[in-house]
């Protein structure tokens, strides 16, 4: 299997998930082809939104770096996925960050609302093992190695 | 109107216009054939007494001429009466009836002598267009010379008979007359026909107005829009069905609104679980799939962290499972109405939290005020319990430490309440708390069920639940048993 280390400056990608051992899943497939690609986990929307806008525990860190992809789970604690992908969309600051849904859920509801949020991408995880590392490897080429991110402000 | 209309389609209002302008029309005709009646028997014998005089008038005209036979004399004598617009022609005739003078074009109508020739009366003959009138002409002769026996009585006096006049009368003028009248009525019944049909009109709009009204509303909820409040003109049979209406659309509404919110409880249930549900299964798989990977490689140094992510897995899944059949069986099993002692029931719950409770240093009041209430004991027990443990789980490490269980006594409904002093809710996440396996912190034990069964319990005893928190002050849940509403 091909890395995606092409790129001189590393990736970073925040990593939105609840639930640990799915954190730990996508970091182990991601790495596996990975290793320039920094990950960043966060496990509660309330947190994301802190650390996205700088506030809370996030307030000192200025030399804090606006993520180059964001990979969100839907149902979050504290702050849902939706309204954090809102908020971003809304943010002069952080609407340019590509927002990638990454999440169990298939309703039509959801993916929906998600693009009615511009979403960039909309994930569904798969059960089985095989496919979901598939996936994430084809997440990978496509995000992290074909894809034109636009030059920081 | 048109007579080719369906028979559904004639409306309440038209098919009374209908009616009434049909009914109207009758009235009119029967008005009108009878003015017409009394107006021509009117016409008729005005024209026959003005026939008998104007008949005897020219026989005395009639009677000099007649006598000395002076055609021309008699011919001038008429002219003045040829003037009077109703005589068709005026004819005399001698003695011997032979035919004088006809003061009219073509020939007369055959007539007969027989009667009446000698005798002072008018014989009238009525043809389709005129009245024939003959009337013989006397003249009065003196037996004697005049002025000799001035002392003679009258009855001395002969009358011979000179002469006959015969005058047609047209009835032209009552056939004109009777047209006049006819469309004067026909206009004055058209202009009252008009009249009524629009206060009728105008009246049925007033009486079928909230009839429509309603129609219209029943017609919209068919479709799903619910109309305000429909107005009530009058406390009259209309007005009555109207508020029966009102009452009826605002429970159909209500009943609606309820289901609604229910479907949606159910369909976010059931999205809530399939995808906490779907969780474990990719943590499992995956960290499977790993596992085997790391085998085939020899690196087993990450196996037990991987272990514990599946055996986690695991055990969330056995757990969300068990927490289901609770919900379940909460729906299913049968629910006892029982008066229970509230007070009593809070003090053994207490029992069961006595060691947590002093760990933790926590005092528990429970409010004297709390009496009797009618409900299902091992449900409200739990609404207890998982509001007590709520209440410690989040009581943070302030010093005095206060969990308060009490009743607010209010006319209709009494609110009962469960009041911690602990860390409190954040507004923005306080209408999610009562979701399914929702939890505000992942780092708290339990599945994030406890509320939805304590909503769901106060639900089938007809209450609300609701919180009201501030950060840092602690938090407090009302609810309601048995709600009366009052509309």
């Amino acid at each position: 299997m091909g890395t995606f280390f092409k790129k001189s400056e590393p990736i970073n990608i925040l990593l939105i998930e609840d639930n640990p051992a799915h954190a730990e899943l996508i970091k182990i497939v991601l790495h596996e082809n990975s290793v320039k690609n920094a990950i960043t986990h966060l496990a509660d929307g309330e947190t994301a939104m802190d650390y996205l806008f700088k506030r809370g525990n996030y307030s000192d860190n200025k030399n804090l770096q606006q993520p180059h992809l964001i990979l969100l789970d839907l149902r979050l604690p504290k702050i849902d996925g939706l309204d954090l992908l809102k908020e971003i969309k809304n943010s002069a600051d952080l609407k340019h960050i590509p927002v990638i849904i990454l999440t169990t859920s298939d309703e039509e509801a959801d993916i929906a609302k998600a693009y009615d949020n511009h979403v960039n991408s909309y994930l569904v995880k798969p059960l089985e093992f095989e496919k979901f590392s598939a996936l994430m490897t084809r997440f990978g080429f496509y995000w992290l190695d074909s894809n034109v991110f636009p030059s920081k402000k | 109107m048109t007579d080719t209309f369906a028979k559904k389609d004639i409306s309440f209002k038209n098919r009374i216009l209908f009616a009434v302008t049909i009914g109207n029309l009758l009235i009119s005709i029967i008005y009108t054939v009878n003015s017409l009646n009394i107006q021509q028997a009117i016409l008729y014998s005005e024209l026959l007494k003005k026939a008998q005089i104007t008949t005897q008038l020219a026989a005395k005209i009639g009677e000099l001429p007649l006598i000395t036979k002076n055609k021309a004399l008699l011919e001038a004598e008429i002219s003045e009466l040829k003037t009077i617009p109703e005589i068709s022609f005026i004819a005399f005739y001698d003695s011997t009836r032979t035919l004088i003078i006809n003061k009219q074009q073509g020939i007369l109508p055959d007539r007969s002598f027989d009667e009446n020739y000698d005798k002072e009366a008018l014989s009238i003959q009525e043809h389709l267009n005129l009245f024939d009138v003959l009337y013989p002409v006397f003249t009065s002769k003196a037996w004697e010379i005049p002025g000799v026996f001035d002392n003679m009585p009258q009855d001395t006096e002969k009358k011979e008979l000179i002469g006959w006049v015969r005058i047609g009368f047209s009835k032209n003028f009552i056939q004109q007359a009777q047209r006049k009248l006819i469309i004067t009525t026909s206009l004055i019944s058209l202009g009252f026909s008009l009249i009524g049909i629009f206060i009728l009109w105008q009246l049925l709009t007033i009486v079928t107005a909230p009839l429509t009204q309603l129609f219209t509303a029943a017609k919209n909820i068919k479709q799903g829009t619910y109309p305000n409040s429909l107005p009530v003109a009058f406390n009259d049979e209309i007005g009555m069905l109207t508020e029966e209406f009102n009452r009826m659309s605002d429970s159909i509404r209500e009943r609606e609104n309820m289901l609604n919110q229910k479907n949606n409880e159910l369909k976010q249930f059931s999205y809530i679980v399939s995808h906490d549900l779907k969780s474990p299964l990719l943590t499992i798989r995956g960290f499977i799939g790993i596992i085997e990977k790391n085998i085939k490689k020899g690196s087993m140094e990450s196996l037990p962290e991987y272990f514990n992510f599946i055996y986690s897995a695991v055990d969330h899944m056995h757990k969300l499972l068990h927490e289901l059949i609770r919900v379940s069986k909460l729906e299913y099993t049968q629910f006892n109405n029982q008066i229970i002692e509230l007070r009593e029931m809070i003090q053994e719950i207490q029992t069961i939290f006595k060691l947590p409770l002093k760990q933790k240093n926590i005092s528990l009041k429970i409010s004297s005020e709390l009496a009797t209430v009618r409900g299902d004991s091992l449900r409200l027990r739990e609404v207890f319990q998982n509001l007590i443990e709520n209440s410690i789980k989040f009581m943070g490490q302030q010093p005095s430490r206060l969990i308060e269980i009490g009743i607010i006594k209010q006319e209709a409904n009494n609110i009962y309440y469960v009041r911690d002093n602990g860390i409190g809710i954040n507004p923005q996440y306080q209408k999610r708390i009562f979701n399914i396996f929702e939890q505000l912190d992942n780092k708290t034990e339990g599945a994030g069920i406890g509320l939805t069964i304590v909503k769901r319990i106060i639900e089938l005893h007809k209450g609300r639940i609701w919180v009201e928190s501030e950060e840092g002050k602690g938090s407090t849940f009302y609810f309601t048993l048995w709600e009366t509403t009052t509309s």
